[in-house]
């Protein structure tokens, strides 16, 4: 997965919905770590819309 | 500083914080650390907080960080109905808070009464000896180093890391997640100062709730939180603002974002060596998505076994777990009934919510945010008995 950071808001609200643990609000923004399987719960919740598929 | 302490914190919101100035009063060392490096920014949450909590909590109201104040609500049906009460503020209502004042005001109490709060200071990981958690790894400014501490203690919000690494079934479910987008805007127009504005509706916010809470004369933080649904919640808010007249030339101070935990506490707050408090607990109305007294105030049920535990030399969790039976006993019947009324009011369309908001009295409406639904059942029963029975089936 991908995140727009123009769109970002980072507010962590995905941070806390990630399935494999992988996402994470670190000080450079939003990033998706090398447990991402891509199942997309992120790209769902976003209330902005700012994460989706690579 | 030190490399040791009774309780590590991490998170300094306002549940860590307070649990911080409880700890600190009973006379612990208390260690506690916030990740950003400002404490209270950016915010995410609409900044309501009700009237009792403030006598609960021992925190007097201030102009800094209680910036206006609430003595009412007014509920918008789909169709437009309004249900509006008002009363003094003894009766109902609270305050709109400045949570940037309001989280540093928190943390200044917690620092006077003796614990370490740092900003910047961010958790990379829990010390283990063994499969018992020992303490904290911590990172500040690029340098690493470990802090000791008989309890851990999560207060790290909804996207609670620390509470996963502890073991705890912390991670958001879909579907008791909610997602949360906020304008707070100036120059623009308020029903009334002192009144809560609540819409709901499927074409403003499907299967959820837009706010407006006045900041001021012209100034609210205007906001939704809903599941995800057809379009993104900041396109419900974008279209909401843009047809309302009073809205659609204000100005937008922030953007503010957030997801909410809608599905009720975890089961267990707690491991052997750890607790968890705040958003990171789910320690959140299920209904209406508020968390910031609540979490305070289990906060405190914390200090109180956290201490004990501590001063008996047992932190394991079967001693620590009497914050469960505590915090069970404290809000447990109440928010089970709250979302109890949540899955009530999602079964009912717009035709039905219509019908609802139409035939209940203000003071009902306060009843069932109390979470006494059996009553104000009963009365939807006599007075409209198709809509009553959909009510009463929730109850069963």
């Amino acid at each position: 997965m991908k995140v727009d950071k123009n769109k970002c808001l980072r507010c962590s609200g995905c941070v806390g919905l990630c399935p494999q643990n992988s996402l994470d609000l670190l000080e450079t923004g939003i990033d998706f770590g090398p447990g991402c399987n891509g199942c997309g719960l992120c790209e769902r919740f976003c209330p902005v819309g700012a994460i989706s598929k690579r | 500083m030190s490399d040791e302490y009774d309780v590590a914190i991490v998170g300094a919101g306002p549940a860590g914080a307070y649990t911080a100035k409880s700890l600190a009063e009973k006379g612990l060392s208390v260690y506690c650390i916030e990740k950003r490096q400002e404490i209270g920014a950016p915010k995410r949450c609409g900044e309501g907080l009700a009237i009792d909590y403030f006598g609960k909590l021992g925190i007097k109201p201030e102009r800094e960080f209680a910036r206006q104040e609430i003595r009412g609500f007014i509920l918008n049906s789909p169709a437009g109905k309004k249900l509006k009460f008002k009363k003094g503020i003894e009766d109902y209502g609270g305050y709109i808070l400045e949570r940037k004042a309001f989280d540093k005001h928190v943390a200044t109490l917690a620092a006077r009464a003796g614990a370490d709060i740092r900003a910047k200071t961010r958790c990379t990981g829990l010390l283990k000896h063994g499969s018992r958690v020992a303490g904290i790894k911590v990172e500040s400014f690029g340098e690493g180093f470990e802090v000791k501490a008989k309890i851990v203690v999560g207060a790290d919000g909804v996207d609670s890391k620390v509470a996963r690494w502890a073991g705890l079934p912390s991670i958001q479910k879909p579907n008791e997640y909610e997602s949360g987008i906020q304008f707070e805007m100036a120059n623009v127009e308020v029903e009334d100062p002192q009144c809560l504005e609540f819409w709901t509706g499927s074409k403003i916010v499907p299967k959820g709730y837009l706010w407006v809470f006045p900041k001021g004369k012209d100034v609210a933080n205007v906001g939704l939180g809903m599941p995800p649904g057809d379009k993104r919640p900041v396109e419900y808010l974008q279209k909401w603002v843009q047809g309302q007249a009073r809205f659609r030339d204000g100005s937008i101070l922030e953007v503010n974002a957030g997801g909410i935990p809608v599905g009720g506490p975890l089961k267990t707050f707690v491991t052997d060596n750890f607790m968890v408090v705040g958003d990171a607990a789910h320690q959140v109305n299920p209904l209406h998505g508020g968390g910031i007294g609540i979490g305070m105030l289990s906060g405190r049920i914390l200090a109180d076994v956290a201490a004990d535990a501590i001063k008996r030399g047992d932190t394991s969790a079967k001693v620590l777990s009497e914050y469960d039976r505590l915090w069970q006993k404290e809000f447990g019947p109440w928010l089970s009934n709250i979302a109890r009324l949540k899955r009530i009011v999602h079964r009912l369309n717009d035709e039905q919510l219509d019908g609802l908001i139409g035939l209940i009295s203000p003071e009902e409406v306060l009843k069932l945010s109390n979470g006494d639904l059996r009553e104000v059942g009963m009365t939807v029963l006599k007075k409209a008995p198709a809509l009553g029975k959909v009510f009463i089936s929730g109850l069963l």
